[in-house]
């Protein structure tokens, strides 16, 4: 048997075992906080898609309806907000959302969420309006409003002409997806048929408006953040998963050099004590 | 008596879905009150106590803010925080009141500072004061 002595073999076998040993842990910690950031993913949904209506129908009340939310200031810089993880060995979860801002102007403002996307703006000098949200398993909804009020405030200032969010769409456990969503100005459907001009606003259907959009941002972010905290435990689950077959690929492939190794010794072994014997006789 | 339907969301999922007789809410220009078959209507909300009217009495409530719509007798209310009185954590409001007086006692506080404490604050004796209502 060529190649390398039992001892060796033997040696890659249990370095091999350590790491599977790691990776399956790995796998177990991602599926346990999968379970709750799915959870979290599936509550907001309701939360949002009612609110979606909501704001849709106050926009739909009147004809003539005028919103700052709705008409940028010009020739300003948009915002984005991107959204990855706070560690690697994800699989391909955080260069899926960095390779998204490809299409982003140099000049564009950026509130990074999640330590690995601080640091991608860092390194690329991007301008960033605040990296107080560097760790983004532990962000709450109070802060995700807060974030939403930062970017209305900008926005109505004149600071950025537009507001998107980059974050990881998580559809199933098998599969999530890098989208690009934008917030603001805010995007009305238009509505064919009569509006119905009889609901009564207080105080009026602008201040309404104007009020909810910052709750309602807060809302769209906080969703896209449990739904990439989400995506980031199922990718590492995955990644982890396959790693783990990986490596009992590998154990199982060295568990039969090593047979063949011993074997193989033996064999020569006995052939000298035979040989040797034979000499003497 | 009459009844309509009301659907309660909060980012932290849904809180009530049913029917109800009578909402009472924590509106932008004050507390109001709806009742089955009210006209269209639409509004925000602040921050205060809300009194839900269901099976003959109330059930209390603390909301913080959101929106109220009620159209053709179905309602929604969409709020960023509603915690039903029984299951407001008052160790933890009281904590979250400490904290941002503390801060607003602080000299050096910056004005972005200021307003966060300051709402959070509100937000802390909110909670107290549902909860405490409840004991009644």
């Amino acid at each position: 048997m060529a190649g390398l002595s039992t001892k060796a073999i033997k040696n890659r076998i249990k370095s091999m075992n350590s790491t599977r040993q790691i990776t399956k842990a790995m796998e177990l910690v991602a599926a346990s906080k999968l379970r709750g950031a799915q959870a979290r993913a599936v509550a907001i949904k309701e939360y949002f898609t009612t609110f979606y209506q909501a704001m849709q129908d106050i926009a739909a009340s009147s004809s003539n309806f005028e919103s700052k939310f709705l008409s940028p200031t010009p020739g300003v810089k948009p915002l984005y907000i991107v959204i990855a993880g706070d560690r690697g060995l994800a699989g391909g979860y955080n260069s899926n959302v960095f390779r998204m801002t490809i299409g982003m102007p140099p000049e564009a403002k950026v509130i990074p969420i999640g330590k690995r996307s601080v640091e991608f703006f860092k390194k690329r000098r991007y301008e960033i309006v605040t990296d107080d949200y560097t760790e983004a398993a532990i962000l709450n909804t109070a802060d995700c409003y807060s974030i939403a009020a930062l970017a209305a405030e900008g926005f109505l200032k004149g600071e950025y002409d537009s507001l998107f969010v980059i974050y990881t769409n998580f559809i199933n456990l098998l599969s999530q997806s890098t989208e690009r969503l934008q917030l603001l100005p805010f995007n009305l459907e238009e509505k064919e048929g009569p509006r119905s001009e009889k609901v009564l606003y207080e105080p009026d259907a602008e201040t309404v408006f104007e009020r909810i959009v910052p709750e309602y941002l807060g809302g769209l972010i906080f969703g896209a953040l449990s739904k990439s905290i989400a995506s980031e435990q199922a990718a590492r689950r995955q990644a982890m998963n396959s790693a783990t077959k990986n490596a009992d690929e590998i154990i199982a492939e060295l568990d039969l050099q090593y047979n063949r190794a011993r074997q193989g010794a033996i064999t020569q072994e006995i052939t000298e004590i035979v040989a040797g014997s034979n000499a003497q006789s | 008596m009459n009844t309509f339907h009301l659907t309660i969301v909060t980012p932290d999922g849904c809180k009530y879905d049913g029917d109800v007789e009578s909402v009472q809410m924590p509106a932008a220009e004050g507390s109001v009150q709806v009742l089955a078959h009210h006209v269209n209507f639409v509004t925000t909300l602040g921050m205060g106590p809300a009194s839900i009217g269901l099976d003959g009495g109330h059930r209390k409530a603390a909301c913080i803010g959101g929106m109220f719509s009620i159209t053709d007798n179905v309602a929604r209310l969409i709020a960023t925080a509603f915690e039903w009185a029984d299951e407001i954590d008052i160790e933890r409001a009281q904590s979250a009141l400490k904290r941002a007086e503390d801060q607003l006692e602080k000299a050096d506080i910056l004005p972005a500072e200021k307003t966060l404490a300051t709402a959070a604050k509100e937000r802390a004796l909110v909670r107290l004061s549902c909860a405490d209502a409840k004991k009644d």
